[in-house]
């Protein structure tokens, strides 16, 4: 069989797990951000407690590997009552693994903000809610996006590891036709590997055109 | 729900044997890494539109994929191709690659952050690109550098973990081992996860050190 009728035979089978990849990628991405704002204002925190507890967060799901964490959602849990599916363990996990990430590069966009913003807008009278709105958040959002934009590469690249406790995502579907059909294994994976990159390589991009055009303000 | 560390000192030998590979596999991978890494940083500051090029590809392949799908055609292609190596050699070449890529950048970066300065300091002297990049740039970059290549080393060990499906007898495979072997996923992949964090807090503790080190001489 040449490349291209093994890429016919594949191709479908291949789009069916891209689509798992990028419904497990949104989803985790949108509770990873809420995770990460939530952690990043905690990490602020006046209150000792709240920000030993986020700090505990950050430094144990950041020095430990995905896999580690993903295998102990799947297996461990269940001996203490929590019996997740494989696609729910998955995404939890990469909700909570990036939000740790994320807990810290919303953490330094807040920090990078001089206090004297803060002063002036309530020296004016403004709410602390007016403040964040017209004044914090939008320069914290020039600062934060390109990080951001890297992260969620990160986050897709991670729904891959997921294929490892059952996902069927994009590399398990891969791996499972390799296997049963018993293709060219080259040419299935670097298939695997193209359709990441038409998903990444644009966000990639973007990320830069973003960091330029924010750069000139 | 109980925890037994009876089962932890029974395979205390495996996860001490796991956690020199772990950090065995890292090192040397992050070794080969830096070599890629050089030459890609210098390839990445060239002026030569094919070298750069060629570069860029590389590092935008490798920055786009997953490292899973990298190993797996690694893993599984070679052999196809009638190449059949170790788990240890395959997964080195996987990370050397991998990594290789990242470094590239760092690398290119530290480059970069040296002064234009010196370089036309250099050639005003009469210095050809190899001494100027030997004697000037390389030991200025070099010390920039190690501070994001310790928190890539770190990336490193994380991405190590994966290494557990190629049978390579790391951290992870070790805990799989405990799991499969005594029913006990919980000690298994919870004593894996603290050796992880040992690993990987004390390389966060140096990297620090290193950056105040590095920064002390600006004052």
């Amino acid at each position: 069989m040449n490349i291209f009728e093994i890429s016919e035979q594949a191709i479908p089978f291949l789009i069916r797990g891209l689509g798992v990849t990028v419904y497990i990628s949104l989803i985790s991405a949108i509770f990873a951000i809420i995770i990460g704002i939530i952690g990043g204002i905690c990490k602020i925190s006046k209150i000792f407690l709240i920000r030993w507890i986020t700090i505990i967060y950050v430094d144990v799901f950041r020095g430990t590997p995905f896999l580690i964490q993903l295998y102990i959602a799947y297996y461990v849990l269940p001996s203490f009552g929590i019996r997740l599916n494989a696609l729910t363990a998955a995404v939890g996990m990469l909700a909570i693994y990036n939000g740790a990430y994320i807990t810290e590069i919303v953490r330094s966009g807040i920090e990078a903000i001089p206090k004297e913003q803060f002063e002036a807008s309530f020296s004016l009278g403004m709410t602390p809610y007016q403040t964040f709105k017209l004044i914090i958040f939008p320069q914290v959002m020039r600062i934060v996006i390109p990080p951001l934009v890297g992260r969620l590469i990160l986050l897709i690249k991670g729904t891959s590891v997921a294929s490892l406790i059952g996902v069927f995502d994009l590399v398990k579907i891969g791996r499972e036709l390799a296997i049963a059909l018993r293709h060219n294994p080259i040419v299935i994976y670097s298939l695997v590997s193209l359709f990441y990159f038409i998903i990444c390589y644009p966000l990639y991009t973007l990320s830069i055109k973003i960091e330029k055009k924010l750069r000139l303000h | 729900m109980e925890f037994s560390f009876y089962t932890i000192r029974q395979y205390l030998p495996l996860f001490m044997e796991a956690f020199f590979n772990t950090l065995y596999v890292a090192t040397v991978s992050l070794f080969f890494a830096l070599i890629v890494g050089i030459i890609g940083g210098l390839c990445k500051v060239s002026k030569n539109k094919i070298i750069f090029t060629f570069a860029s590809l590389y590092v935008n392949l490798i920055r786009s994929t997953p490292l899973l799908a990298q190993l797996y055609l690694i893993f599984f292609g070679l052999p196809y191709l009638g190449i059949c190596f170790s788990p240890f050699l395959t997964g080195v070449i996987a990370l050397t690659f991998n990594n290789g890529a990242y470094v590239t950048e760092i690398v290119r970066a530290g480059i970069q952050a040296i002064p234009k300065g010196q370089v036309e300091a250099s050639l005003s002297l009469g210095m050809n690109y190899f001494s100027m990049m030997r004697r000037i740039i390389f030991p200025q970059a070099f010390v920039i550098i190690i501070p994001p290549l310790t928190s890539q080393l770190v990336r490193l060990i994380k991405a190590s973990s994966l290494l557990s499906i190629i049978a390579y007898t790391e951290l992870t495979r070790a805990g799989d081992t405990v799991a499969a072997d005594s029913f006990a996923p919980t000690e298994g992949y919870l004593t894996s996860a603290f050796f992880y964090l040992i690993i990987t807090y004390s390389l966060i503790k140096l990297s620090k050190y290193f950056e105040k080190k590095l920064n002390s001489h600006k004052k």
